[in-house]
């Protein structure tokens, strides 16, 4: 199946870090509480990990403004050291979804790796704004591998054209970008023909209003 | 309405609900979710009206997915009953849910329907939620 599919290239963005010598739950805590710092470490490239903290203001905006899939200039605060590197892994709280920590892979741009690039559709299919149906998305992201420099930040599928039954696999993108490295027969979006009629619906809520009625009859029994 | 098909001990412990969610906390199969911020029991019952809600909010179309499912039994003395003589028997099905925990999630759908239907779920349960989304 033929896919209009856009790739977009990463930007490059730039950070200022600063040395971080607070190390544990007790400092980093403090550090986030107190002066609205966030915790990260640099690693890669058979060098030692290097702990950082940066205000916690600017690297939201960074990421807020698409910096998940970009490549980082890392310059550090008071020296003229500067390395570039990709986001690895954020931790975010479980509750309120703060960023806790960030973990930066260091790459050469000329160097291979496999990163995982995500998956944006455009458009709402025919299948569903005509046909009635439902849009599955199965596949979020594929994984890639070529050199940094050359990595997208992110894959455009249109899928206007997709009638019901109709599917996208990862084979039919692999004709516009031969670089993916994820199973070509995993599906990416699908349309799903509706999953219920009206009278189906109704029948549905009607057995669910009988179910009710029993339950309070055979309960009001037991009461007496 | 979920419940286990069998289990190896009719009656439980009630158990302590400390501490965040241990897993479940990102939306991971649909696009948007919701999120607890209290812990609690969550009944079978109370799954399936915020199910229905969301699913005729939804008018036919995206797909859901439930999150959590009530395991843990919960025994009830008959009424007018006097103390002693025993546990009573089991009354209902429970899920344990703590704070973070996504319980539902749904995709297929214009942002705006979720929130909807997602608001009309959560009127549904016992506990605080939040409209959540898919971190890209």
């Amino acid at each position: 199946m033929a896919v209009a599919v856009k790739i977009y290239q990463r930007e490059t963005k730039e950070l200022t870090l600063t040395s971080r010598p607070e190390r544990g739950k007790g400092p980093v805590g403090r550090l986030r509480r107190e002066q609205e710092m966030l915790p990260g470490v640099v690693y890669g490239h058979k060098q030692e990990p290097q702990p950082f903290k940066i205000a916690a203001r600017s690297l939201e905006r960074a990421l807020a403004a698409g910096g998940r899939n970009a490549i980082f200039v890392l310059n550090e605060d008071g020296s003229d050291r500067s390395e570039r590197a990709v986001v690895r892994e954020i931790q975010y709280h479980k509750v309120s979804g703060a960023i806790m920590h960030i973990d930066f892979l260091r790459i050469n741009a000329d160097e291979e790796y496999t990163a995982s690039v995500p998956l944006i559709t455009t458009g709402i299919p025919i299948g569903v704004s005509i046909g009635g149906g439902a849009l599955q998305h199965s596949l979020n992201a594929v994984d890639m591998h070529c050199i940094a420099s050359q990595m997208p930040s992110r894959i455009e599928i249109d899928i206007t054209t997709l009638q019901i039954g109709d599917s996208i696999h990862v084979s039919d993108l692999l004709a516009s970008e031969a670089r993916i490295v994820t199973e070509s027969e995993i599906t990416i979006v699908s349309v799903l023909s509706p999953r219920l009629t009206v009278d189906e619906e109704a029948s549905a809520d009607s057995a669910e209003a009988e179910s009710d009625e029993e339950e309070a009859a055979a309960v009001a029994p037991e009461a007496e | 309405m979920l419940m286990p098909k069998k289990v190896e001990w009719r009656k439980q412990s009630r158990g302590r609900m400390r501490g965040q969610t241990k897993g479940g906390a990102l939306v991971s199969f649909g696009e948007f979710g919701l999120k607890a911020l209290e812990c609690g029991w969550v009944t079978s019952r109370q799954i399936e009206a915020a199910r229905v809600a969301i699913s005729r909010a939804m008018s036919r179309t995206g797909k859901l997915w439930i999150r959590v499912f009530p395991d843990k039994p919960l025994t009830k003395k008959p009424a007018e009953t006097r103390m002693g003589k025993g546990k009573g028997a089991p009354d209902e099905w429970v899920a344990v849910v703590k704070p973070g925990r996504v319980m539902f999630e749904l995709s297929g759908v214009t942002p705006e329907i979720a929130k909807e239907a997602l608001r009309k779920a959560g009127h549904k349960l016992p506990i605080k939620t939040k409209f959540v989304e898919r971190l890209v």
